[in-house]
């Protein structure tokens, strides 16, 4: 698979501390990967993730965003283009005090063509669903319609990657289905790919590969299933699994034949109807 | 003991401006001494402004807030000391940590409440242990801390207090799940020591069914529903019209045919062993 972000030994220090807060990484995303990053508060997902597209460099080692190094500052604008970041705070991260104002800021910067910036707007808005909203005032918008608008906001740069830090963490239950769904839509429709960092099992669970990090290290790293197979790693990581991924757990150590693996709610519902037929 | 209540309570933002908005809309309910009350619904349903009212900080437009029969804006209430009475945790507490040491941090209120140094002392060690906080983490900045234990930090504060209620806006967001669980069992044990009572307002239904007694689902400013927690969550289709859902656990039971409404992975296994069992029999 074509590679689009590849850590070769990288190490990063905060400040003058001696405890790393990446010790050693080594890893290559493949271009239209769904992750999902998980670990403790602490384990370094967010410096993972910040490394990706320059608003950290390593301390040691090496990142490459794109096929470009993240330490070479001429690279910063390009990368950051390509792989665009969404943070934790809905209300942090929006500039304009009109909709289609904020989508816009990213491509006046790059200096594009008025056109150009109409369409990218647009289509970006449309992307989101947010676009019979264009001229609303992101101050009245819902936190999750805050967020679908910082996504257009970051796909009118047309990137490749899309960074989620915790993007979904002080949302209510539906603005977390509408982020979710949207980064779903894009990596499935445009095959963008996405590292989606949370605390969320359940947003786990639909990614195609699992990232689970521990003190600065990566514990755990395979597809959901593979990774919450793992139980003792995943409670040493200071991760709880699923709900249904616990249940069925539960239900196996009383001696009851549920298979390994299981993740949703239907795949538990299906092994104990099949248990009950018996 | 403590009792807060409100009666018909109605707060209007900007009234008569072209903003006016109605956040809280017509809302009674009680709260009492050894109660875990859950507040559940959406950004903007009105829950934040609700709070607010039950130690003071916001005055209704009309209706009553009272606590232990009296109205709380009565001419002539003493709200000064309700504050330490009733706590009021808001989300992300630790941006509010600003002292030299987490000790010294956790001292802030019961010296504001004119306790000795003894009796300061005694506080600070008492709520450092519910929070569970080592003595290493009290002589740190706040700063130094992870988020888990900041957060811990900033509720050690508001328990040096003693506060007889405890109102928790997102007490665990943000917080990895082990962290998230241990935090929530260090509120239920504070709160079963002190007999306190709870308010948590949380969009984790996982939490809501798991650790309270009673829940509210707030909608535009309404109490939609109200009721003994089984009770609620055995409700789906009406919870499912507000736009919210019940625990995975408690779905997965309910299809897989298990009597009553389940609200733990514990109860969950528990049910579906007896059942699995039961038909092998």
């Amino acid at each position: 698979m074509d590679e689009i972000i590849r850590f070769d030994g990288v190490s990063f220090f905060y400040g003058k501390s001696e405890t790393p807060a990446l010790k050693n990484i080594n890893m290559t995303i493949g271009r239209g990967e769904f992750v999902a990053v998980l670990g403790h508060n602490g384990s370094g997902k967010s410096t993972l993730g910040k490394l990706m597209n320059c608003v950290l460099t390593p301390t040691e080692g090496k990142v490459y965003t794109a096929g470009m190094d993240t330490s070479d500052e001429a690279n910063v604008y390009e990368i950051r283009r390509r792989a665009g970041m969404i943070f934790q705070n809905p209300d942090n991260q929006l500039v304009a005090t009109v909709v289609e104002d904020d989508v816009a800021f990213a491509p006046e910067n790059l200096g594009l063509p008025r056109e150009e910036i109409r369409r990218r707007v647009d289509e970006s808005l449309k992307a989101v669903g947010m676009y019979d909203y264009r001229d609303h005032t992101p101050a009245n918008l819902s936190g999750g319609q805050k967020q679908r608008v910082a996504i257009a906001g970051v796909l009118a740069m047309e990137p490749e990657c899309l960074i989620m830090d915790e993007a979904t963490s002080m949302l209510d239950p539906v603005g977390r289905r509408e982020v979710t769904a949207i980064a779903h839509r894009l990596n499935e429709e445009r095959g963008m790919t996405v590292i989606c960092i949370t605390h969320h099992m359940s947003e786990a669970v639909s990614a195609d590969r699992v990232i689970v990090l521990k003190s600065g290290e990566i514990l755990l790293d395979g597809t959901p299933k593979e990774v919450f197979a793992q139980r003792e790693r995943i409670e040493e990581s200071g991760l709880i699994p699923p709900q249904p991924s616990q249940l069925a757990n539960a239900l196996r150590d009383e001696g009851f034949d549920i298979p390994a693996g299981v993740l949703t709610a239907e795949e538990c519902i299906d092994a104990v109807k099949a248990l009950l037929k018996g | 003991m403590i009792t807060i209540s409100t009666e018909n309570l109605i707060h209007t933002y900007s009234p008569g401006s072209p903003f006016e908005k109605t956040a809280v809309d017509g809302v009674s309910f009680t709260l009492t001494s050894g109660e875990v009350m859950g507040v559940i619904g959406h950004t903007g349903s009105g829950k934040s402004t609700l709070i607010r009212h039950l130690n003071g900080l916001l005055k209704p437009t009309s209706g009553t807030v009272k606590v232990d029969g009296e109205d709380i804006f009565a001419k002539g209430y003493k709200r000064g000391k309700l504050r330490s009475r009733v706590g009021l945790v808001f989300q992300y507490p630790e941006y509010q940590l600003f002292d030299e040491t987490v000790e010294k941090d956790i001292a802030f209120g019961p010296r504001n409440m004119d306790c000795d140094d003894e009796e300061i002392k005694r506080r600070v060690v008492k709520a450092a242990e519910f929070a569970g906080l080592t003595e290493a983490e009290l002589k740190a900045s706040p700063f130094e801390l992870s988020g888990g234990q900041k957060r811990r930090a900033a509720l050690a504060g508001v328990l040096a207090m003693e506060p007889e209620a405890l109102i928790l806006d997102e007490p665990a967001a943000g917080l990895d799940p082990v962290s998230r669980r241990r935090i929530m069992l260090d509120i239920l044990a504070f709160a079963k020591e002190t007999n306190a009572a709870i308010l948590l307002v949380s969009h984790s239904m996982e939490d809501i069914a798991a650790y309270t007694n009673k829940v509210a689902v707030m909608r535009d400013g309404k109490f939609v529903m109200q009721g003994e927690t089984r009770e609620i969550f055995s409700r789906v289709g009406e919870l499912a019209e507000h736009g919210l859902s019940v625990p995975q656990v408690t779905r997965i039971c309910t299809e897989c045919g298990c009597e009553g409404t389940v609200l733990t992975v514990e109860e969950g296994a528990k049910a579906l062993s007896d059942m699995l069992r039961g038909c092998a029999e």
